[in-house]
Parts: C-alpha cells; sequence; structure tokens
C-alpha cells in the first residue's frame, strides 16, 4: 500500500487503517483504492460502494456537500477514528440522502447493512446512539 | 418524595444550592416578599426509581446522593420530558461532577495578592490540561496511528474530571483578578474564555467549527512569569 496525497488532510495511518478494515471485512468481497481517499468496494452480496475517507473531529452538512461535489456517484462518508463524529444536521441530510456517514465505531457494523445509511449504534434499550458529542 | 436527611444535606451542600445543569446555574434558594426564604430546587434522579421512568432501568435507581442531582424545576422538567437520549445518564453524571468541582475549586482559589500568583496556577491548570490532550486527545499520537483506539474513552472522562473543571477555575480566577492583569494578558483571556464556553457546549452537541484555543493566551501568562 502506497503513500499519496489528498486535499483532506488524511494522513497515511488513517486511510491504512480503513484499508485494514475493508481487507478484513466479512461482507467486502473486495475493494480498490484510488485518489488517496476513495475506496470502491464490492460486497459479498454485489453492492458496489464507493467510500471516502475523510478526517472531520466534527463533519458538518457543507463538508459533506464539499465531500459529494468532489465525489461523484459517493456513498459513505468515513469521517475518521473515534474521536471524530458530526453534526446532527450533517447525520440527518445523509439519512434523507441514503449517505453512510460513520465513524471508526460505526463504519464496521454499517458495512454489513444494505441500508448502510441508517445503520447506528444503540444502548441498551435500543435507542441510537450517534458520534454528535464531542470524544 | 422523603429523601435521607445524609443525602439532602450531600447533595445541596455540594452543589451550593446551585442548579447543576451548567448551562443554567440558577439559584435555587429565594427570599419571598415577607423575607422568609424557601427552596426552589428539586432532587432529580439520573436513574429513575421506576424502570419506566425516565432514564429508567430494569433494577430502578435508588434515593442515594450518587443517584441525584440537584436541578432547578425547569431543568429538571426539560430533562424528564426530553426525547430518550437526549439527556443520558451518563451527560448528568458529567453535570454534576463539573459542578461540584466548579463549587469545589472556589474554597480552593482564594484571593491572589499578585499578578504573578494568578499567572503560576494559571500556568499549572492550563500545563495539566495540556498534558491530557497530548497524551489522549484527538490529535494525540496514539489517535492517529489507531484511530479506533479505546484510549478515545480515557479521553472523554479526563475532558469531563480535568479539562472542564481546571477551564472553569482558569476563567474564575482571571475574572477575580483580571485588575491586575496586563491588558494584552486580559485581551487573549477573552479568546480564551469564548474558546472555554464554546468547548463545554461542544461537548453536548456537536458543532462543525468553534473558536479553538487560543495559542497566545499560555505566552502571555508566560510572559507575566518572566
Amino acid at each position: 500500500m502506497t503513500n499519496g496525497s489528498n486535499d483532506y488532510g488524511v494522513t497515511f495511518p488513517q486511510i491504512r487503517f480503513v484499508s485494514q478494515l475493508l481487507t478484513r471485512h466479512g461482507n467486502v468481497e473486495r475493494f480498490t483504492r484510488t485518489n488517496d481517499i476513495q475506496f470502491d468496494l464490492v460486497t459479498r452480496r454485489g453492492s458496489e460502494l464507493r467510500l471516502i475517507c475523510v478526517n472531520e473531529y466534527t463533519c458538518g452538512f457543507l463538508r459533506v456537500l464539499e465531500v459529494q461535489e468532489d465525489f461523484p456517484e459517493l456513498n459513505i462518508v468515513y469521517v475518521g477514528g473515534s474521536w471524530n463524529g458530526y453534526t446532527m444536521q450533517a447525520k440527518e441530510y445523509c439519512i434523507k440522502a441514503q449517505l453512510g456517514l460513520f465513524n471508526a465505531t460505526e463504519i464496521n457494523g454499517a458495512l454489513y447493512r444494505d441500508d448502510y445509511w441508517l445503520y447506528c449504534r444503540t444502548d441498551e434499550k435500543g435507542n441510537p446512539i450517534y458520534p454528535t458529542r464531542a470524544s | 418524595m422523603a429523601f435521607a436527611a445524609k443525602d439532602t444535606k450531600l447533595l445541596w451542600g455540594r452543589a451550593a444550592g446551585i442548579c447543576s445543569n451548567p448551562h443554567c446555574r440558577q439559584k435555587l434558594t429565594a427570599t419571598g416578599a415577607d423575607g422568609s426564604s424557601f427552596l426552589t430546587g428539586e432532587m432529580a434522579h439520573q436513574i429513575a426509581q421506576s424502570p419506566e421512568g425516565p432514564r429508567g432501568t430494569e433494577s430502578g435507581g435508588d434515593d442515594t446522593y450518587e443517584n441525584l442531582i440537584l436541578l432547578c424545576p425547569t431543568c429538571h422538567r426539560t430533562i424528564d420530558k426530553a426525547p430518550v437520549g437526549t439527556y443520558p445518564v451518563e451527560l448528568l453524571k458529567g453535570w454534576k461532577k463539573t459542578h461540584e468541582d466548579w463549587v469545589d475549586g472556589w474554597a480552593r482559589e482564594g484571593a491572589y495578592e499578585s499578578a504573578v500568583e494568578v499567572a503560576r496556577e494559571v500556568q499549572r491548570l492550563l500545563a495539566e490540561n495540556h498534558a491530557h490532550f497530548e497524551e489522549y486527545g484527538p490529535r494525540s499520537r496514539i489517535a492517529a496511528e489507531n484511530p479506533a483506539s479505546t484510549v478515545q474513552s480515557i479521553w472523554v472522562a479526563r475532558k469531563l474530571d480535568t479539562l472542564l473543571p481546571n477551564n472553569r477555575r482558569i476563567v474564575s480566577l482571571m475574572e477575580r483578578h483580571a485588575k491586575m492583569m496586563p491588558a494584552s494578558v486580559v485581551a487573549s483571556f477573552q479568546r480564551f474564555k469564548m474558546h472555554v464556553q464554546a468547548f463545554e457546549d461542544n461537548q453536548y452537541e456537536r458543532v462543525d467549527t468553534y473558536p479553538l484555543f487560543p495559542d497566545e493566551f499560555p505566552n502571555e501568562i508566560a510572559a507575566v512569569l518572566a
């Protein structure tokens, strides 16, 4: 795996984390990486998804729009590690647009779902947990 | 509902009779027109007594100090009526801890007699925060090398029990001793104060941008000590 460059401030260790996750993921048949942070993957059920790896401590609505503009046919925005998250405004937009928006604590579970954009972690009572509070 | 005297005294005492919601801090005692004093505070359960209550669990919450938080009627009603998950138990615990630390800090702050003394204490608190940020924060080596590291939970805990209380102590110290400080220090402190407020607000709901830590503030403090 080679180190490239990107305009989103994503470092190689972060890209490598995503690559390793996809390599081991039980629902990812194969994937390719281009443009340094673009991952085009095929699930075991044959779905083709485009995942873009960014590094946003808090990914806002505007940032999602920027990623959409820079990477056509976008399916999932991965915002970064456990410390990172997103605003509720961004999440609500993505759910409506059927876009995935996840951090490191969510991406693994999301990729098992055909309706990945709806995936969220839940507490013991089944209530959704979103990383919309600072970590 | 009757709470044990010990739990009542602990709760009211440690909260100093002030609403424990850091965004409220309303006084919970008042004086009527006839000169008599009365209480407006409410001792709210973090985990409801009943499993069906707000933030309820199977076993239900008890009436001990540990499970109670002192709030004004509005905040009590807000946390109980809000959609499930808006005010989880962990958030209320954080409020309570932060609030009690803030109150506790009053006794320890004392009055300083010189700008140097104030700057020394502020520098100590800033250094403590910086150490935790460097070790566990979102730009730490650990976060960079392992984005999914569970060390992130330590960062969350340190923010609640160290960084946020330290920030408030710094704000309190600087405001109480502002007249001693050079104008340049006061100016950079105002930016620090905005950062502190935004940083704390961000713990409860993320915003995509807010005033970051002003790097010139510790330099200004160091200049006082030079």
